[in-house]
């Protein structure tokens, strides 16, 4: 067994996996439930063969039975080592969140704001902060991705990419 | 008109200057996307969709299946040169052909890689020439019923061979079946799991679940440590030794028919392929021990069975519109966007089209053959650009790929949201094939069910009474039950196979 | 070109940022017929349809000759999703300038508002006809080897057998689904609808016996009568095909149905009639172009202009069709 005696949170580290997977199948498990509340509503048999609900209704059985089983294997099998990058450093877990916030950000504005400006504030941010690209590559990289990709996609591919829907943007071709 | 023929017009049609064109185009961004370790070829092949969109029908389906193969081909490089895999199918090449290329010999790896794949992918393909064909004509017999048979024996195959624990693939099955339940039902048309979302009557798109699964996953992955620039062994001689090609001979053969044969059933993929195939090489070989120290036969046994799988994979997609592995089912996506509905039918009513792709396929095998080993250097470059500016660009291209196959920001959301989930499963050891198989699949099996019940006024003994239907249902059983059986859920993991990604 | 141009106007931004809010404020009312559509502003045609399917590819090929007509650009935009709801959604909540519009088809339209579990944002009252493009009629097929010689020998069994004779449609409240729900209404028969995804698994299933008949469009059936796989027993119009000579109307059989898709141009509720006008006699003048013409032929596609005040006749009839049908599916 591996040990990384450094990564331990406050619990005895060969629990930490067991109590990961369990918090897990807690998960699963809520929402199979949410699953078979949901499939109760819908009718459960139509007048030819299963309705509307029925498969919800017994893939929510299924999941919940299997995620108890696989509850019940991680909180009696024998202990699993932690995997030495399990628990990502205070920055990996930023640079992850980041990059999960940016992207629905993006979704967020790129209808109004246009996907010229957005995706060069997207690719902006993500070499500044993230990558640590110096401002050089970071513009040029930014640049062609945005702009370049627009014109490549709208004009040469015929391939349709937002434009703002803000007036005043859309005037100047963003 | 004979098949020979109608293979003469495709190559007609697959020479012109034009498909050419399309074909070089593709087996080199294929080879691209299976060098960049973080997009697969299923991810890769979504990434690149609406480049075709308005290229006419043959060529932007030969351009996707270019790059559907030519990934296949460039993921070998990186597990060579830097034990990095680019694509799953490749993992397992990291074994032996990183520790070959440690002791100098990288280029004798990586030309024995491309001669096995080049003879798997062409042997495959002549199997394509020659069975799908009478397959597509029998596919006629092939009901709903049938269909729902055959779908759930690849599934339960998938769910015996994949992933280290059973418990866990199942989850992943059945999760990516409740995925597939979003949308309306195909029953009452009524809207299932929308949460009032206009967008989400079609179901989830596939392809952006996909990329986040298999794209924006992998990047998260990565950025969460440090990133460190790998270093690649230098590439020496290319050339084979006489000793060298006879140790291939059989692991090449063998694997061509491995893949082949897996490559037929739907829910195999790729490095099921190529993990058997090393699996079995080990077992034949007189030394078993030395696997992992740089046996030739790790290298070609694995590569050509997953090259050899990807060609026989079109098989069940041409002749009965069955998507066997992710990849394929987005290629199947990219048929019905042009208007071709893969299927019996297909050969039949659109020759030109499929005997153009087939002829295309023997030449972008020769294309990645001739290409790819004098521009190993080229390729070993492209590494070479910092992952800090690559990660960035390929969430770009993610999001542009995302965007417009719908015109949608919704289907960005959908994008992120799975790359999180993806990411998640991982991190958990979730194997991820088996949700994006059973997500495909599972809407196709409902529409089978509700057909077949609606032709039989509601029996349920229409599956048994049809005897194609009755003999693949059982066959299913056993094997889920054998699987069963050699697994119990408390006993102790039971590692068969390996974590089958793809 | 795109960055300098940016770079340019960036140092006008202020100044053009006050103009384009006195242009917006000041002539967006009194705009009428006269200027439109202005030199250099983009119309833009939503299609709820993907990219490369029938109608994209068919509206695709009117615009250039729109474009001609106008004097301006048209772009193309692909809104997908829900069976059209997103597009048309969209369409709705645009602008009502004219410089939107979008493909409308019916009964499609009208069966996402009609449809209440479908929680639509928008009714018949949002959306203002503007043209009919193509017109394709519905028709009853089966394989060649078939027992089902006539449209009577598919509607005896019926009778005899309710609920044993199997309909391939393109799935629940698809057009041929509605086209044959008012059939059996009206002819009091009972089929058993297999729904499927695509029309080339619905042939594949006629052809190997697995259903009795299929129904589809008549652009969706030629092929296939082409190639002398199927047989079309009845055309759901008031007059024969001019794509299928010889095959009678379901009505000249003795069966009282119409049902068909149409593709049609819409524009938001609420667009100047003057504005709106000028839309549809571009339309009609794109559409007599002899090449189009020629292209939709070869697809078994009639290429029939109504103006807004007939298409909006036709779409109120679809609505009292689609009404009552939709309906009884929802009960039970």
């Amino acid at each position: 067994m591996r040990h990384s005696p450094e990564r331990s949170f406050g619990c005895e580290e060969d629990d930490f996996m067991k109590r990961v997977y369990q918090i897990a199948s807690f998960f699963f498990l809520a929402f199979s439930a949410y699953l078979v509340f949901e499939s109760r509503q819908m009718e459960y048999y139509a007048d030819l063969g299963p309705g509307p609900g029925f498969f919800p209704f017994w893939l929510g059985i299924t999941l919940a039975a299997l995620s108890t089983i696989w509850l019940v294997q991680a909180s009696i099998g024998s202990p699993q080592a932690i995997e030495d990058d399990f628990i990502p450093g205070r920055r990996g877990a930023l640079r992850v969140l980041s990059i999960v916030v940016m992207m629905v950000l993006f979704a967020w504005v790129v209808d109004f704001l246009g996907f010229q400006l957005s995706m060069l504030i997207f690719l902006g941010f993500l070499l500044i902060v993230l990558g640590r690209r110096g401002p050089m590559v970071t513009a040029a990289v930014a640049i062609v991705g945005s702009f370049g990709v627009y014109y490549v996609f709208t004009r040469w591919l015929d391939v349709n990419l937002p434009a703002s829907s803000i007036e005043f943007l859309r005037n100047l071709g963003l | 008109m004979g098949d020979l023929q109608n293979l003469m017009m495709g190559f007609s049609i697959a020479l012109s200057l034009q498909n050419l064109l399309f074909a070089f185009i593709g087996c080199m961004m294929g080879t691209v996307i299976g060098v960049l370790p973080g997009v697969g070829p299923a991810a890769g092949t979504a990434l690149l969709i609406p480049l075709t969109f308005h290229l006419p029908a043959t060529g932007a389906i030969i351009m996707l299946a270019a790059i559907y193969y030519g990934a296949m081909y460039g993921g070998t490089i990186t597990s060579v040169l830097m034990n990095v895999p680019g694509e799953a199918s490749s993992v397992v090449v990291c074994l032996d052909g990183h520790q070959m290329a440690l002791k100098g010999r990288a280029g004798v790896a990586l030309s024995i890689a491309a001669i096995g794949s080049f003879i798997g992918g062409t042997v495959a393909t002549l199997g394509l020439c020659v069975a799908a064909p009478p397959l597509a004509r029998m596919a006629l017999n092939f009901g709903p019923p049938e269909f729902f048979a055959l779908m759930a024996l690849g599934l339960s195959l998938l769910m015996g061979l994949a992933g280290k624990s059973i418990v866990k693939a199942l989850m992943m099955g059945v999760v990516g079946l409740i995925l597939g339940l979003v949308g309306m039902d195909p029953v009452r048309g009524m809207p299932r799991f929308t949460f009032g979302q206009a967008e989400l009557l079609d179901g989830l798109e596939f392809v952006s679940v996909i990329m986040g699964f298999f794209g924006v996953s992998d990047i998260l992955l990565t950025v969460e440590t440090e990133v460190r620039q790998t270093v690649g062994a230098k590439v020496s001689s290319l050339m084979p030794t006489r000793q060298d090609v006879r140790d291939s001979a059989w692991p090449i053969t063998r694997g061509t028919l491995l893949g082949f044969f897996l490559g037929l059933i739907p829910g195999m993929t790729g490095s099921i392929s190529s993990f058997m195939s090393y699996a079995m090489e080990k077992k034949m070989s007189k030394y078993p021990d030395k696997f992992g120290t740089g046996m030739i036969e790790g290298v070609a046994g694995p590569e050509t069975a997953n090259n050899s799988h990807a060609n026989a994979a079109l098989i069940p997609l041409f002749t009965m519109g069955i998507p066997g592995s992710p990849t394929i089912a987005v290629l199947m996506g990219a048929f019905i966007m042009n208007g071709l509905v893969p299927g019996p039918l297909l050969f039949k009513d659109h020759p030109d089209l499929v005997w153009a792709v087939i002829a295309s396929l023997y030449i972008g095998n020769v294309m990645l053959l001739i290409l790819n080993l004098p521009l190993i250097g080229m390729w070993v470059k492209v590494l070479k650009i910092p992952y800090s500016i690559l990660f960035a660009i390929i969430l770009a291209f993610t999001l542009v790929g995302s965007y417009s196959v719908n015109g949608s920001a919704f289907d960005l959301k959908t994008l992120t949201l799975f790359g999180l989930l993806g990411y998640l499963f991982k991190k958990l050891d979730f194997p991820l094939a088996p949700v994006a198989l059973t997500f495909i699949l599972g809407p196709m099996m409902e529409l089978a069910l509700r057909q077949s019940l609606i032709m039989s006024q509601g029996h349920m003994t229409i599956f048994v009474s049809r005897p194609i239907s009755c003999g693949l249902l059982i066959l299913a059983v056993i094997i889920l039950l054998s699987s069963a059986l050699r697994t119990l859920p408390f006993g102790t993991e039971a590692v068969r196979g390996e974590d089958s990604q793809i | 070109m795109k960055i300098q141009k940016n770079r340019f106007t960036k140092s006008l931004g202020i100044g053009l940022l006050a103009m384009s809010l006195l242009l917006a404020g000041g002539f967006a009312v009194a705009a009428g017929a006269a200027d439109f559509p202005q030199k250099g502003k983009v119309i833009t045609l939503i299609i709820p349809w993907g990219a490369g399917g029938g109608s994209d590819v068919g509206a695709r090929m009117l615009m250039p000759m729109m474009e001609k007509d106008l004097g301006t650009t048209i772009e193309v935009v692909n809104k997908t999703g829900g069976g059209s709801q997103v597009g048309i959604t969209a369409l709705a909540k645009a602008k009502p300038d004219g410089y939107t519009f979008a493909m409308t088809n019916l009964p499609a339209t009208a069966a996402i508002y009609l449809d209440a579990d479908r929680k639509a944002a928008f009714g018949r009252k949002d959306i203002q006809p503007l043209a009919l493009y193509v017109f394709d009629p519905i028709g009853v097929a089966v394989a060649k080897n078939s027992r089902f010689k006539t449209m009577k020998d598919l509607m005896d069994a019926a009778k005899a057998n309710p609920g044993k004779v199997t309909i391939a449609t393109s799935g629940i409240m698809s057009a041929t689904h509605i086209g044959f729900l008012s059939l059996q209404k009206n002819t009091d028969t009972k089929f058993a609808f297999v729904p499927f995804d695509n029309n080339g698994q619905m042939r594949a299933a006629v052809l190997g016996g697995h259903v009795d008949a299929e129904g589809g469009t008549i652009g969706e059936l030629v092929p296939g009568v082409k190639s002398g796989d199927i047989r079309v027993l009845g055309v759901f119009d008031k007059t024969e095909s001019p794509f299928l000579p010889g095959v009678p109307t379901a009505q000249s059989q003795g069966y009282n149905v119409a049902a068909s898709t149409a593709r049609a141009f819409s524009v938001p509720a609420g667009t100047p009639k003057a504005i709106a006008d000028v839309l549809a006699a571009s339309i009609k003048k794109a559409m007599a172009d002899p090449d189009l013409k020629s292209k939709m032929d070869a697809q078994g596609l009639e290429l029939r202009f109504m103006d807004a005040d007939q298409l909006s006749a036709y779409w109120s009839e679809v609505d009292a069709t689609l009404g009552p049908i939709i309906a009884e599916s929802k009960k039970k």
